[in-house]
């Protein structure tokens, strides 16, 4: 592909050289010799000023023709009749024709000047041409040797040029066959500059970068899906090999079932939270006015329950927060991250639920007294399945969804999650969904 | 032979410890990597089936450390992850073998004794001894061209003197070999199935090191 561009250019690049010397060379030829025939024209008018001042009318028909000393050989010739007719002088020339009308034209070869003098004598001046054509033809085989010689130079340098402006495109070329065989690292080398080229390659290598992110992402979902469902999946298969290995008793028996609905259970689970991040955006079909604050109410007040267990203390402060959506996805978007500020706080904490209107965006932020989110794990907290070391250890039994499925609606609702922490301080998640209007 | 399982569901943990005592290995629990590791830092285990994802410290860790700390003890990796990259990676870290969940039981409990035998230089399941041949497989013991019958215990404790014949082992070595943690066992338990043993496959077999312990011959 490249190969071929680079021919392209180099025939462009050739003819349109190409047409430039050849309009100059024939600029250069024309003028040339239209110098030369203007010089012709002074010298023939000259002599036929000459001639004419040498007729005298002597009366009557006769004329006196007053010749000088003859005149030097050369192209030039000249031809003297009268009014009648008759042919009075000629030099350098055969010729016998009368002459035409007074004035400059070229015939048979010879430039040549009329005029008339005294009495109607009529003269003709000439010149032969041929030596001057002959020098122009000359001129423009030199030049088109010249020409040849500067398009050579010029196509040589062309290949050349092009090659090294093509050059980035074969490495873009290149990096793009790297990626497309799963080097997800390949990058397009910058070149340092700003050219058309450079921006292409600084874009590919963004959009490399989102797509190596996506893949990661992607990766580390499958990964993590794959242990979250193997997990209960072996407890069940290695529960129901050993209960059927041989005979058991009642009691091992119910209990060999206990652990089997347990996992499957727990497989239910993480398949039904699975589909819900997966229909995150499509089941949230519902456009209606809807009250934030009163959702956050609803879904503090649905956890009450698990807050008294824990001892933690839900406080909401939200004026009238009017936004479109589906009220029940935004319910469960609210209620997810209300549920993880409780689970993860700490005996007897707070959740304090902040909504507020901060330009054209509705804002609510959800801030606990938890032992806060590592570093190292803030960046993830949103990816399905990612839990970071602390949540682990605090409900081992958790699936890492519930912020995944709410990010999947708030960003279906045009809007981001945001997550802060300070570790040993607490937690803070805001979601921000624009107001309608 | 005794196992040490590290796997944080409890449902899982506790089948695979049901599975493998049938298989007749003693059996104790881990639900977290730093429990793990302690465990597997405190006893000799005759092998570790180890869970990659883990609260507190992870499979992986805990076996870097474990290998760090100089132990060989053979390590079975669990793992939900299957992609190639992973097995390798467990594999590179120190890791004997690599199970992908779910798996059969059987397939678990053959290569967990594979394990233990090629830790202990036996590759084969059978081991001849003097005129007594031990499969360790089958669990079956012969002397002579006739079967002998063993209780499980006594050939429990023939199998771990066979797998470390050559070396002296003191009966809380065997003790540590033969019996979890939460299991009460008689002081003189090992001495009165000793008594069978040489009863059973003749005086020459066990041979006593006083002072220091039981030995089988290399």
């Amino acid at each position: 592909m490249r190969e071929s561009l680079r021919a392209r250019l180099l025939v462009w690049h050739t003819v349109t050289t190409a047409l430039v010397v050849a309009v100059f060379g024939a600029a250069v030829c024309y003028l040339a010799w239209r110098d030369r025939l203007t010089d012709i024209d002074a010298a023939l008018a000259a002599r036929a000023a000459m001639l004419a001042g040498a007729v005298r009318p002597a009366g009557g028909d006769r004329v006196d023709v007053l010749l000088g000393p003859p005149l030097p050989p050369g192209p030039y010739a000249h031809a003297i009749w009268t009014a009648d007719g008759r042919l009075l002088d000629r030099a350098g020339t055969s010729l016998v024709a009368r002459p035409d009308a007074p004035g400059l034209r070229t015939r048979e070869g010879r430039r040549e000047r009329t005029v008339v003098a005294a009495s109607g004598v009529r003269i003709v001046v000439s010149r032969d041409l041929a030596p001057v054509r002959q020098a122009i033809w000359t001129l423009a085989a030199r030049l088109a040797l010249v020409g040849a010689g500067v398009l050579a130079i010029s196509m040589a340098l062309g290949w050349l040029l092009a090659g090294r402006m093509l050059a980035p495109l074969a490495r873009i070329a290149a990096t793009a066959r790297r990626m497309m065989a799963g080097d997800l690292a390949a990058r397009v080398p910058a070149a340092g500059e700003s050219t058309e080229l450079d921006q292409i390659g600084r874009a590919l290598n963004g959009a490399f970068d989102r797509l190596q992110a996506a893949i990661d992402r992607q990766q580390r979902f499958t990964a993590d899906a794959s242990h979250e469902l193997r997990t209960p999946l072996t407890a069940l298969s290695t529960e129901t090999q050993w209960a059927l290995a041989r005979e058991r008793t009642h009691e091992e028996w119910r209990r060999s079932l206990g652990v089997c609905a347990r996992a499957a259970a727990r497989m239910q689970a993480v398949v039904e939270r699975l589909l819900a991040v997966a229909r995150g955006a499509a089941a949230a079909n519902a456009r209606v006015a809807v009250r934030l604050d009163r959702l956050a109410a609803e879904a503090a007040s649905d956890l009450a329950p698990l807050a008294d267990r824990r001892g933690v203390t839900v406080r909401i402060a939200a004026p009238t927060l009017a936004v479109v959506g589906d009220p029940d996805r935004l319910r469960e978007a609210l209620t997810n991250v209300v549920a993880n500020a409780i689970h993860y706080n700490r005996e007897a904490g707070d959740v304090v639920v902040v909504g507020r209107r901060l330009g054209g965006q509705i804002e609510v932020a959800v801030t606990d007294t938890g032992g806060g989110i590592d570093p190292d794990d803030l960046p993830y907290v949103f990816d399905a399945f990612y839990r970071g070391r602390h949540a682990r250890r605090q409900d081992p039994s958790g699936a890492g969804l519930g912020l995944a499925v709410t990010r999947a609606i708030v960003e279906h609702h045009g809007g981001v999650v945001h997550c802060a922490s300070r570790p040993g301080r607490g937690t803070c998640v805001t979601i921000s969904v624009p107001a309608p209007g | 032979m005794r196992l040490l399982v590290v796997e944080d569901e409890a449902d899982l943990r506790e089948s695979l410890a049901r599975v493998l005592v049938d298989a007749h290995f003693a059996v104790d629990e881990a639900a977290d990597g730093e429990d793990g590791l302690f465990r597997a830092l405190e006893i000799e285990y005759d092998g570790i089936v180890l869970d990659r994802l883990l609260p507190r410290r992870s499979g992986d860790a805990v076996l870097a450390a474990l290998r760090a700390a100089g132990r060989t003890t053979p390590v079975l990796l669990l793992t939900a992850l299957d992609a190639v990259e992973d097995r390798v990676a467990g594999l590179d870290r120190g890791a004997d073998d690599y199970l992908t969940k779910p798996f059969a039981v059987d397939e678990l409990v053959a290569r967990l004794r594979a394990l233990i035998r090629r830790a202990a230089g036996t590759p084969t399941p059978a081991v001849v001894v003097g005129d007594v041949e031990v499969d360790l497989t089958r669990r079956r013991v012969h002397r002579g061209g006739g079967e002998v019958e063993l209780t499980s215990r006594e050939f429990d404790l023939l199998e771990v003197l066979v797998m470390h014949r050559g070396r002296v082992m003191s009966r809380a070595a065997l003790a540590d070999h033969l019996y979890a943690e939460d299991r009460d066992l008689l002081s003189n338990a090992i001495d009165v199935h000793v008594a069978s043993l040489r009863r059973k496959l003749g005086a020459d077999l066990v041979q006593t090191r006083r002072g220091l312990g039981y030995l089988v011959d290399a």
